[in-house]
């Protein structure tokens, strides 16, 4: 009997280790398994109602021709209460020249109707009639974006980061952009690759939508997911205005009613309801020492501005806490600001160059960026 | 009756390893949410319910333990008139 004891010891502790691996892969399916499924049949849901969207205004589009009818725009652009898109339809000028000088009648010109948005005229000194591209700049009649590069030390080290001062005529400038244009779960794609994709301006990484198994996401306008995120939340409204909410206060249904361009869940959210930075901030060990950051601030509806701190290299930056991030923010005089995918992730780049210096070199996959960009830019250069 | 009575504190045991791997899991990837969700917290109750259960059963064993004690050692005031 005694020579049995270890044997059975031995298989107690094994069983022990079983039940308990049994209860973690519980967990995990229910926390994360289950979501994902979800996820993904959501994804093919939404996929199957695109194709048969498409399929349904082919059959109703009037096909006189050859002509295959024209594509149907997958993505609709974010609606703008407060701004209209600016300079699409520029009025005709009026044909009176022949009939009216036969009759001896001077035509008088109509004034040109102002078709500038309320951002154009707000913000109206730092857009410029043409596009004016220099290293660190660039300026059109929609997109004003100054770039300065900054160092901060707190007294460990230095940190390098870049600032971003951005204007906008309408929230069509200022966007999201899914890696591989789709809203999937698991989906990512090269940063540069999406930074020409999407013909953006400026980027920095997103919040990796495409790794959370659930949260309160929308993108441009559509609605990914629609769950109450155990993170802080930031919401980008039709209107402009941006707002940044704690976990707990907030509920889907409302914020989704006002009329949502786009919700990040990553956080934490920087600052307080004065623009100060918080008394403290929720993190855990592995996130709140140091790193490379990435982070979207917001002044007023059209200004916003993007901070991208270079980190983990040795002599040119280590990076930021999460409050040294909040400092910065506070001196720029944001009323919001809110923290997104940082550590190797952290990346900004202009004109389809990388500005800032990504931690790992050689880049990394991601999930989606927030990006600025203009119709046919890339032409006017 | 036997079989319950081991089951409960390696249960325990079982639980609270699943518990600590998805606290360690959480520093690294707090992204992950695992302390957040709803499985979590019912894998804190489990583990509640089972702890509580292995302390009744220890509580009891060693009032059995005792009982058996004094049964085989007559009390102090019978020895002393012995």
């Amino acid at each position: 009997m005694r020579n049995n004891r270890p044997k059975e010891l031995w298989k107690v502790v094994v069983a022990d280790i079983l039940v308990g691996a049994l209860a973690l892969g519980l967990v995990v399916f229910f926390q994360l398994g289950l979501p994902i499924l979800q996820a993904k049949s959501r994804s093919r849901a939404r996929q199957a109602q695109r194709e048969q969207q498409e399929q349904t205004v082919q059959v109703i589009a009037p096909n006189g021709g050859a002509e295959t009818p024209a594509a149907v725009p997958t993505e609709p652009p974010a609606p703008t209460e407060a701004a209209e898109p600016a300079g699409e339809e520029t009025p005709a000028p009026q044909e009176n020249g022949l009939d009216g000088l036969a009759s001896g009648v001077v035509p008088t010109p109509e004034p040109t109707p102002d078709t500038r948005t309320e951002w154009q005229i707000r913000f109206a000194d730092h857009f410029t009639d043409e596009v004016v591209i220099t290293d660190h700049s660039y300026t059109s009649p929609q997109v004003s974006i100054t770039i300065e590069t900054k160092e901060f030390d707190a007294g460990n080290g230095k940190s390098v980061y870049h600032v971003a001062d951005i204007y906008v005529a309408s929230l069509d400038n200022f966007r999201t952009y899914t890696a591989n244009n789709e809203l999937e779960y698991w989906s990512t794609q090269d940063a540069m690759e999406m930074d020409r994709d999407s013909h953006a301006i400026l980027t920095i990484s997103g919040d990796f939508y495409s790794y959370q198994p659930k949260g309160f996401l929308v993108r441009n306008g559509e609605l990914y997911m629609s769950d109450q995120t155990w993170c802080d939340l930031c919401v980008l409204y039709d209107s402009g205005v941006m707002a940044c909410y704690g976990r707990d206060e907030y509920v889907v249904e409302d914020v989704w009613s006002r009329g949502v361009a786009q919700a990040w869940n990553f956080g934490p959210s920087l600052l307080d309801e004065n623009g100060h930075v918080k008394p403290d901030y929720e993190l855990s060990e592995a996130v709140s020492f140091p790193n490379p950051r990435s982070a979207v601030g917001y002044y007023e509806p059209g200004h916003y501005c993007f901070v991208v701190v270079d980190g983990r290299q040795d002599g040119y930056s280590k990076g930021m806490t999460v409050p040294e991030l909040a400092q910065v923010f506070e001196e720029l005089g944001c009323t919001c600001a809110y923290n997104l995918d940082g550590g190797g992730s952290a990346l900004m780049t202009f004109l389809h160059e990388r500005y800032s210096r990504q931690s790992n070199g050689a880049g990394r996959e991601l999930g989606d960026m927030l990006i600025v960009t203009e119709e046919g830019w890339e032409d006017r250069r | 009756m036997k079989f319950w009575r081991a089951l409960v504190p390696n249960l325990c045991i079982s639980l609270w390893l699943a518990l600590l791997t998805l606290v360690i899991l959480d520093q690294y990837n707090p992204m992950l949410g695992f302390l957040k969700g709803r499985a979590f917290l019912v894998l804190i109750v489990l583990c509640a319910f089972a702890s509580i259960a292995a302390a009744a059963q220890l509580y009891g064993d060693y009032r059995q333990a005792l009982r058996r004690r004094r049964r085989r050692r007559p009390p102090v005031d019978e020895q002393e008139q012995l």
